[in-house]
C-alpha cells in the first residue's frame, strides 16, 4: 500500500498510515454499514463501556436507523389496511432520503459556484473516516493538491499572491469560510427541507407503489388459492375470499376501486375538465352548481367541426375500457372455475354468491362506461340543449324509476335510463324485487363520477396543497442565492474600538 | 503563593478590577477582553484557579443549580443558538465545531414542526395532522425521558452528574463530560472525588483514589451516552409508533374535541383546574394506547415490542446498576494484610482492591460501612 511508509525508514513505524483523502463510499456501503456494524458497536458502548466519540457517533447513526424502522413497524401494524401501512413504511425511506440528498443539493450549488467540494473525506491515522470540513478550528486541508488550490482560486478570482505558501493560506482560509457558512446554511433549511422534499416524494410515489403493492397481494393471493387447492383444501374458501375482494373491490383500495380513480381521472382530462374548471369553481360549492357548470362547459363544447376532431382524438383514448373490465372478470371467472369443484363440496352456494357480486361489480362499472359512451356520441353529433346534458349526467336511481314504474310513466322511465336494451333488463329485475341487481345495471351517472373525480383532483390543485412545492422551491431559490452571493465574502474590518481588529475577527484576507 | 503586597493580586482592590469582571460577565467573552492591552493578567491561569481567582480567565465549574440549569436554556435558545448561526452565517473564524453541534440543534426540532405543518397545511381533516403531532410530540418526549431517566440513574447510584457544565475562558459553557475522548476531568474538584468515590466505593485512603475514579467515569460517560442512545430511540419508536396512532388523538385536538372545550368553555373552572383536566385526558390517552397494544386481541408482535422495549429499560437499568463494580478478578489467597501501598497498586489496581473487598467480607468485616471509613480508622 502505498500510504504505508516504507519499513526501512529509520523514523517509521511500518504499521502507522498518514491521513488521506477517500473517494465517497458508494451508496449500498452508506445505507447497509449503520445496520451491519450497530450492534457490535452497541456492545462495545453499553457493555464493556469503551466506546470513543467516533464509535458513539456511528452508534448515534445506527440506532436512529434502527428506531425509525421500528416505528415504521409499529405504525404498520397500527394501521387499519396492509396498504395504508405502506404509506409509513414509504415515509420513512422518503424522510431518511431526503435527509441524505439535502446536503448533496446544497454541495452541488456551493461547487458550481465556488469549485470548493464538500463532500470530501478523509481516514485519520486511527482509520476514523470524517469529513474533510468537520471541525471548522481543524481543517486538515494540507492533503490538497497545489492543483486544486489554485482551481479554487482561479475560480472565486481571488488576488494574485506573492508565493505559494501565501496563496494556499489565503486559500484555505476561504475554504474555511465557505465551509462552514454553507454547513450552517445547511443546518438552517434542513429542518424545512426534509419533510418538504420527503413530502413531494411521497406524492410523487404514492399512487404508483400502492398499485405494484396491490398487484403483488393479487398475485401471492392467486398463488396462495392455487396452492390451497392442491395442499390445503380445508383453507380454500378463506384464501379464495381474500382473493377476490383484493381483485374486486372489498379493501379500500382495491383493484376496482384503483380502476374507478384512474378512470375518472382519464375522463375528466379527456373531457377537458379539469383544465377549464377552477378549484374555487368546484371545492366547497353545492354539487348543483357545480353540476351546472359542468353541463355549461360541455354545453358549449361542440361549437366547431375542429374542435370536435380534437374532442374525437382525445376521446379515442378511453374507448378500451370495457375491455380492461372484461379482463378483470375474466381472470376471477377463471379462478372461481378452477376451484369450484373443490369448494362446492364444503361450502355450496358461496361461488354462486361470489360470482354474483363480481357480476354486480362489473356490472354497475361497465353502465357507467356505456353512459360515458352515450355521452360522448351525443356531444360529437351536433349541438346539445343544456337541459338534454344534464339529464344523461343525472341519471335516475331506482327509487325514481320506481316511482315512474308506479305511476305508469313507462316511456319516461326508458328515456330516463338512455338505452332501450338496458331499459328492458333493469325494467325486468325491478319488477323481480332485484333492487341490487337493477341498481348495477343502472350504474353511475356520469355526472356525479365526474364530479366526485373533479372534486380530488381541485384538492390537489389548491394553494394549500401546493405548499410543500412553494416552500421547497423557495429554499432552493434562498439557497441560490445565498450561495452565489454572500458565500466566502469577507465582511468589511470592523473599525469599532471595542472590538479591535485581531488576527481572527478582522476577517481580512491578506494579498 | 503568598500573597504579599507587591503581589498581583492586590490589583484586585484596584477600582476598575470589579467593573472589568462585571464587563465580562455581561459581554460572556472574556478573551476578547483578554486582547484589550489595558486588561494585563498578572496572575497565571493556575495560580488564579487554585486561589479562586475570578477576574482571570480559566476553565471553571459551573456550580449549576435546577433553576440556572433553565436559565441556561433560555440563554442558549435567546442569545447563544442566534449568535452562533450570525457567527456561522458570516463564517467567523470564532465558529467552532460545538458551535455546530449547537446549530445542528434546529432541524431536529424545526423538522418535527414541519412535519406537522404540512399535515396541517394538506386539508380540513385534522385527525392525521393531530396524530403525527402527538406522534413528534412522543418522539421528543421519549428521547428527553431516556436522557433524563440515564442521567439520574448515574447520579443517584454513583454520584456522577453527567451535565455538569464548565465555562470556558472564551466563555462558552460546554459539558464538562461531554466527549468520552477527552473529558475534562482536570476541572473536577476536591468535592466531586469525595463524593464520587464515597457512592462508588472507591475510598480515598486508595493510592490514586482519584485516577481509579478517572477509569470509572471514562466508562460511565462511553457507557451512558450509548444507554441514552438505544433507550431514546426504543422509547421514541414504541410512543409514536403506537401510542400516536390511537385515533382518540383526533378526538382530543380536533375542534370539537376535549381540549378546545376545556379551555374555551366558560364553566371549566380556573386555569389550574383546566391545566389538570388536560394533563388528564393525556394521561388516560397514554394508558388506552398502553391497554390496547397489551389487548388479546392485539397483535402477537405489537406485544412482543412491547415487552422487547421492557427488556431494554430493565436491562439499561442493569447496566448503569452494574457499571462499576464488575466482579471480574477472582481473590487469591489475599489476606487482611495486604499491603496499601501505591508501588503495589500501580500494578493492578482494580485486582488488588477487589482482592482486598473479598477478603474483608472474609474476615466477616461490614464492608458496607468500612467504604464510609467506618471500620479503618
Amino acid at each position: 500500500m502505498s500510504f504505508v511508509q516504507p519499513s526501512g525508514h529509520p523514523l517509521s513505524q511500518p504499521s502507522y498510515h498518514y491521513a488521506r483523502l477517500v473517494p465517497p463510499k458508494p451508496l449500498t456501503q452508506r445505507v447497509m454499514q449503520p445496520i451491519l456494524q450497530g450492534p457490535a458497536l452497541l456492545s462495545q458502548s453499553v457493555r464493556h463501556h469503551t466506546a470513543n466519540d467516533y464509535q458513539l457517533a456511528q452508534l448515534n447513526d445506527s440506532l436512529r436507523l434502527g428506531g425509525g424502522a421500528l416505528l415504521a413497524t409499529l405504525a404498520t401494524l397500527a394501521a387499519t389496511s396492509p396498504i395504508i401501512g405502506v404509506g409509513e413504511f414509504l415515509g420513512f425511506a422518503t424522510w431518511f432520503a431526503a435527509m441524505g440528498i439535502t446536503p448533496k443539493i446544497l454541495s452541488a450549488l456551493v461547487r458550481l459556484r465556488t469549485g470548493v467540494n464538500l463532500d470530501q473525506e478523509y481516514l485519520n491515522s486511527q482509520g476514523e473516516r470524517n469529513p474533510l470540513f468537520k471541525d471548522p478550528k481543524y481543517l486538515p486541508l494540507h492533503m490538497l493538491s497545489d492543483d486544486e488550490i489554485e482551481r479554487v482560486a482561479r475560480r472565486l478570482k481571488l488576488p494574485p499572491t506573492k508565493t505559494r505558501i501565501q496563496r494556499r493560506e489565503q486559500v484555505e482560509e476561504t475554504m474555511r469560510r465557505i465551509s462552514v457558512q454553507a454547513r450552517t446554511w445547511w443546518m438552517l433549511i434542513a429542518g424545512p427541507a426534509t419533510p418538504v422534499i420527503s413530502g413531494l416524494i411521497c406524492d410523487r410515489l404514492e399512487q404508483p407503489v400502492k398499485t405494484v403493492i396491490q398487484q403483488i397481494r393479487q398475485l401471492w393471493l392467486d398463488r396462495a388459492v392455487t396452492e390451497a387447492a392442491r395442499k390445503n383444501p380445508s383453507r380454500l374458501a378463506e384464501t379464495l375470499n381474500r382473493s377476490i375482494d383484493t381483485a374486486i373491490g372489498e379493501l379500500p383500495n382495491a383493484k376496482l376501486t384503483l380502476w374507478w380513480q384512474s378512470f375518472g381521472a382519464r375522463a375528466t382530462h379527456a373531457l377537458g375538465l379539469d383544465k377549464d374548471l377552477k378549484p374555487g369553481e368546484v371545492l366547497g360549492r353545492q354539487s348543483d352548481a357545480v353540476l351546472d357548470r359542468i353541463t355549461e362547459y360541455l354545453s358549449q363544447l361542440s361549437t366547431s367541426a375542429e374542435e370536435r376532431q380534437a374532442l374525437r382524438e382525445r376521446l379515442s383514448h378511453f374507448a378500451h375500457e370495457d375491455v380492461v373490465l372484461e379482463g378483470l372478470k375474466h381472470r376471477v371467472e377463471d379462478q372461481l372455475a378452477a376451484v369450484a369443484p373443490l369448494l362446492n363440496r364444503q361450502h355450496p352456494g358461496l361461488i354462486a354468491e361470489k360470482r354474483a357480486m363480481l357480476n354486480q361489480r362489473i356490472q354497475n362499472a361497465q353502465s357507467t362506461v356505456a353512459h360515458y359512451h352515450r355521452l360522448i356520441e351525443r356531444i360529437l353529433e351536433g349541438p346539445v340543449s343544456p337541459a338534454e346534458l344534464k339529464g344523461m349526467l343525472t341519471l335516475s336511481n331506482v327509487g325514481e324509476l320506481q316511482r315512474m314504474v308506479q305511476e305508469g310513466q313507462w316511456l319516461s322511465a326508458r328515456r330516463a335510463i338512455g338505452s332501450k336494451a338496458l331499459a328492458d333488463k333493469v325494467l325486468t329485475s325491478m319488477r323481480a324485487g332485484r333492487f341490487a341487481e337493477a341498481s348495477a345495471l343502472l350504474g353511475d351517472g356520469p355526472g356525479h363520477h365526474l364530479l366526485i373525480s373533479l372534486k380530488q383532483q381541485m384538492l390537489r390543485r389548491r394553494w394549500r396543497f401546493r405548499m410543500l412545492g412553494v416552500v421547497g422551491g423557495g429554499l432552493l431559490l434562498a439557497t441560490a442565492i445565498y450561495t452565489q452571493w454572500f458565500m466566502g465574502r469577507v465582511p468589511k474590518p470592523s473599525n469599532s474600538p471595542w472590538k479591535p481588529a485581531t488576527q481572527h475577527n478582522a476577517g481580512g484576507l491578506k494579498p | 503563593m503568598s500573597v504579599s503586597s507587591t503581589s498581583p493580586v492586590i490589583r484586585l482592590n484596584q477600582p476598575r478590577a470589579l467593573l472589568n469582571e462585571l464587563s465580562q460577565e455581561l459581554r460572556g467573552s472574556a478573551l476578547r477582553d483578554s486582547a484589550l492591552p489595558d486588561q494585563g493578567y498578572l496572575v497565571d491561569p493556575i495560580t488564579a484557579k487554585e486561589k479562586n481567582i475570578h477576574h482571570v480567565p480559566v476553565d471553571r465549574i459551573l456550580d449549576y443549580s435546577m433553576l440556572d440549569h433553565a436559565l441556561h436554556r433560555v440563554r442558549t435558545i435567546g442569545w447563544t443558538l442566534p449568535k452562533a448561526v450570525v457567527k456561522g452565517l458570516k463564517g467567523d473564524a470564532d465558529f467552532t465545531f460545538s458551535d455546530f453541534l449547537l446549530v445542528a440543534k434546529i432541524p431536529y426540532y424545526l423538522g418535527g414542526l414541519f412535519l406537522v405543518g404540512s399535515f396541517l397545511a394538506a386539508g380540513k381533516n385534522k385527525v392525521p395532522a393531530s396524530r403525527i403531532g402527538a406522534g413528534v410530540a412522543l418522539y421528543y418526549l421519549g428521547v428527553g425521558v431516556a436522557n433524563w431517566a440515564i442521567n439520574s440513574l448515574y447520579r443517584l447510584k454513583y454520584g456522577v452528574d453527567l451535565n455538569l457544565k464548565y465555562r470556558r475562558a472564551d466563555g462558552r459553557v460546554e459539558n464538562v463530560f461531554a466527549s468520552a475522548d477527552f473529558p475534562r476531568f482536570d476541572l473536577l474538584m476536591p468535592e466531586h472525588y469525595s463524593k464520587m468515590g464515597r457512592k462508588m466505593g472507591i475510598p480515598p485512603y486508595l493510592a490514586d483514589q482519584k485516577e481509579a475514579i478517572h477509569e470509572q467515569l471514562r466508562q460511565i460517560i462511553s457507557g451512558s451516552r450509548g444507554l441514552k442512545l438505544l433507550l431514546g430511540n426504543a422509547l421514541a419508536a414504541v410512543g409514536a409508533g403506537f401510542i400516536a396512532r390511537s385515533d382518540a388523538w383526533g378526538a382530543v385536538f380536533s375542534p370539537q374535541g376535549v381540549l378546545r372545550r376545556i379551555w374555551t368553555q366558560a364553566g371549566e373552572g380556573n386555569i389550574w383546574q383546566r391545566a389538570r383536566r388536560t394533563v388528564t385526558h393525556l394521561q388516560s390517552l397514554l394508558e388506552l394506547g398502553l391497554k390496547s397494544a397489551l389487548a388479546p386481541s392485539s397483535s402477537g408482535l405489537q406485544k412482543y415490542t412491547l415487552l422487547g422495549l421492557l427488556a431494554v429499560t430493565a436491562y439499561s437499568a442493569y447496566q448503569v446498576i452494574t457499571s462499576v463494580h464488575k466482579p471480574k478478578y477472582q481473590p487469591s489467597g489475599a489476606s487482611i494484610h495486604t499491603p496499601l501501598i501505591s508501588q503495589d497498586l500501580e500494578y493492578d489496581r482494580g485486582q488488588l482492591f477487589q482482592q482486598f473487598i473479598q477478603a474483608r467480607r472474609s474476615a466477616g468485616l461490614n464492608v458496607a460501612k468500612m467504604k464510609r471509613g467506618g471500620q479503618m480508622r
